[in-house]
């Protein structure tokens, strides 16, 4: 069956399913993968017979059971014994908390990678493309354990030629004589940058804006991710990102992308029309954050996100802390079919410490 | 960094730290105490703030007349002849989770007759630096000058130097906070001649009969939810002594229908309370639960886990470990077992306060004779976890921050 599933989703365009034939398939798919997991990862089969009631297999996405993202730092989750673990992701722990670890086999690596590339060249096109890393080549620095970050590099590193980081190891600021020689060599060619949506803010497009030099980046297209939480201290909206990219660099081509190190390759990629997109190897739900009962289009809530990689770690389903909308699963005007929908931050931390007077139960 | 929150004119510690030194002993219950005690408690009652914070009003009205009198004869009476007097100078380490706490660490210690000296968290809310201006400005008073000489509340960022200075000045220690912290403080030596009280992270349990919650009646069944209620949810769980496991008694099918009609009831009353956490709470609940189950801690996550009262029930081989789960916000973990004498096993040393409802207070006796090593310090009825007493983690405090001289 499951060859018969990979020749399915090996066409070309990742966003061509018609939603009823997803549907099915794709439950399947995560049917198979709880029932795999839940023989071969003794934590997960524990919470399945806890909190529910044992059962693998499911009639519905919305009953089908998600992992919150943070139980990855809580609890060992792997489905492979420790020898098959060629990599581990972690994600950054805030203060005092651990980092989450996701473990990948052989076999989930490659997935990854090639669900990655089927979504991105629909994007970029499948020439490898001069590649311009808004980043400083330090982050790769331990090839064994990766942030989310050096994956992200690394991931993106295979649709580029002619790779060059954009800021300097240490200082972060940008290389001028660098980026400029860079420019130059490549003019009229069709340029591909790649960054952190912070990093990139903070120290690319600031320092560029700063210096007031003269850079043309029309011809390039951007891709990047990492979440918008420290963006939104800095209290830019994306609008304004972007504005402020094509006015500064000229950049027209702008793709944020949703991911997260627990769903790694299956990213979810924004569209012109400014919707990310799930492709044939993911979906989203929107859950009411209080109730987790699946919301309808248009409402907003947690978001759940489904992905068909995960075979080294029970992660194909997880509960994520971001809240957004769905706003349908095929029709957007961008002409790419798949479940489209919006981030809209995150659900805000609160902590409780003993005689917190912030949500005191009256007495 | 080290601030001076008490006296606020005091530009160096060590100044008043000599001062607090060398102003010697008070009797046990000097009026003065008393005095400024019931000044501070009408303080704090009359202050449009700070008697809005139930923590405060609650210590406000520990620290009345009334209560210090009543205090003081159960003292009178307990020491009888004896000679009970102060020990010196006491250090207290406040936490950083319980505002109020050092509050009644400081005031029992200044009724004991002591010198004190306070560490405050560096972390505090804006309700203590309201409550350290009112305290300045009494310790102002010409009256009270016996009280501001004794009294040192200062604050500053992990520094073994400066609490090695004050612990070679005390004659009594005091650490409240988590295992870390206490862990932490006690590398630090003592004078030799001083004694040390010690507080850490603690666990919390009720015990409930369910033969005895299912023959209430709806007007007694509600009673008792409230209660539970006050225990659980006044300070989120995350007071060490609200209950976090639910321990039931008697055959399978009572405990069922009594955890029916107990949780059903607990819920109306929230909901008559109006308790909503914020959402993440509810997100924080699910990943303890899944945590507390991948673990192999827990057997069954009953739905609506993300709701106001969250049920996990023990797995048989649960080990001690479940404790370590601090969720708060109403996680409960539950188990049942057929009478009251299966509960000592359950027990660690960790276990300080045992709530319950439906036992008579010879089942209680026999359980207190069976109890595990260091296991449980207070067994009180449901509603009254959270009452502070000056009988805490297993000492009572007025005892143990005096000394006794032997006059023959």
């Amino acid at each position: 069956m499951r060859a018969e599933i990979a020749k399915e989703v090996s066409g070309h365009n990742p966003y061509a399913e018609l939603p009823r034939a997803k549907a099915s398939r794709f439950l399947e798919e995560m049917n198979a993968l709880t029932a795999s997991h839940a023989e071969r990862c003794c934590a997960y089969r524990r919470i399945l017979d806890a909190a529910f009631g044992g059962s693998v297999s499911f009639k519905r996405l919305s009953e089908h059971p998600a992992l919150p993202v943070r139980l990855f730092k809580e609890l060992e989750l792997c489905s492979v014994p420790s020898d098959k673990v060629i990599k581990t992701l972690t994600s950054s722990g805030t203060s005092g908390q651990r980092p989450s670890r996701i473990y990948l086999d052989q076999e989930t690596a490659i997935a990854q990678a090639h669900a990655l590339a089927r979504i991105v060249r629909s994007f970029v096109g499948d020439d490898r493309l001069p590649l311009m890393i808004l980043d400083h080549p330090d982050v790769l620095k331990d090839r064994k354990s990766f942030s989310a970050r050096a994956a992200g590099i690394l991931g993106f590193s295979q649709f580029g030629v002619d790779q060059v980081y954009a800021l300097q190891s240490g200082t972060l600021e940008p290389d001028w004589n660098l980026i400029e020689g860079f420019l130059l060599k490549h003019r009229g060619k069709r340029i591909l940058l790649f960054g952190f949506t912070f990093i990139l803010w903070q120290h690319f497009l600031r320092a560029a804006e700063d210096s007031g030099r003269s850079l043309d980046f029309s011809n390039s297209i951007l891709v990047h991710g990492g979440g918008w939480k420290k963006m939104e201290a800095s209290k830019v909206s994306t609008e304004e990102f972007k504005r402020r990219l094509r006015s500064c660099l000229g950049i027209q081509a702008i793709h944020n992308y949703y991911g997260m190190v627990e769903q790694a390759g299956s990213i979810y990629m924004e569209c012109e029309e400014g919707y990310f997109h799930a492709a044939d190897y993911s979906e989203v739900l929107i859950r009411n954050p209080r109730t987790l009962d699946a919301t309808d289009a248009g409402k907003s809530g947690l978001i759940e996100t489904m992905s068909t990689i995960p075979h080294s770690y029970p992660g194909h389903h997880l509960l994520t802390e971001d809240l957004g909308v769905v706003y349908g699963a095929d029709g957007c005007c961008c002409g790419r079919r798949g479940t489209f929908f919006r981030v809209l931050g995150r659900l805000s931390a609160a902590e409780l410490r003993g005689c917190s007077d912030t949500y005191k139960v009256p007495s | 960094m080290i601030s001076v929150q008490v006296p606020s004119n005091c530009p160096d510690y060590r100044v008043h730290l000599a001062l607090v030194l060398k102003s010697g002993n008070l009797a046990s219950f000097d009026p003065q105490v008393i005095e400024f005690l019931d000044t501070f408690s009408k303080t704090v009652l009359l202050d449009e703030v700070t008697r809005q914070l139930p923590e405060m009003a609650v210590v406000a009205h520990w620290a009345r007349k009334a209560h210090t009198l009543q205090l003081q004869a159960a003292f009178d009476e307990m020491r009888g002849d004896r000679l009970w007097v102060a020990r010196g100078v006491a250090l207290h380490f406040a936490p950083a989770n319980v505002d109020s706490i050092f509050l009644y660490s400081w005031f029992l210690s200044m009724l004991a007759g002591n010198g004190n000296i306070v560490r405050l968290s560096q972390n505090r809310k804006e309700q203590v630096e309201v409550l350290l201006r009112a305290l300045n400005l009494l310790l102002q008073q010409e009256r009270f000058k016996v009280i501001q000489e004794r009294s040192l509340i200062l604050s500053y960022e992990h520094n073994e130097e400066v609490t090695q200075t004050l612990s070679e000045s005390s004659h009594l220690r005091v650490l409240w906070g988590g295992d870390e912290s206490v862990r932490r403080l006690r590398r630090v030596p003592m004078n030799p001649l001083a004694s040390e009280v010690v507080f850490p992270d603690r666990f919390s349990l009720a015990a409930l009969n369910a033969a005895k919650v299912l023959a209430l009646n709806q007007d007694q069944l509600e009673e008792l939810a409230g209660r539970f209620c006050n225990d659980a949810y006044w300070f989120d769980q995350m007071a060490c002594s609200s209950p976090r496991l639910a321990v039931w008694t008697g055959d399978p099918a009572s405990c069922c229908s009594a955890q029916d009609v107990f949780w059903a009831e607990v819920g109306q009353e929230l909901a008559n309370r109006g308790l909503k956490y914020p959402e993440v709470i509810g997100v924080n609940k699910l990943v303890s639960a899944y945590a507390a189950a991948g673990k192999g801690f827990a057997d069954a996550i009953r739905p609506g886990i993300t709701g106001p009262i969250s049920r996990i029930h023990l797995a048989d081989h649960a080990n001690a470990e479940f404790r370590q789960i601090e969720c708060g916000g109403g996680l409960f973990f539950e188990t049942e077992i057929p009478d009251l004498s299966q509960l000592a096993s359950l027990l660690r040393d960790r276990d300080q306060t045992l709530s319950y409802f439906g036992f008579e207070r010879g089942d209680l006796l026999s359980l207190v004779h069976c109890l595990p090593t260091r296991a449980i310090d207070r067994i009180v009825p449901i509603g009254a976890a959270l009452n502070f007493s000056a009988v805490w983690d297993g000492y009572n405090l007025l005892q143990a921050f005096t000394r006794e001289i032997d006059l023959q």
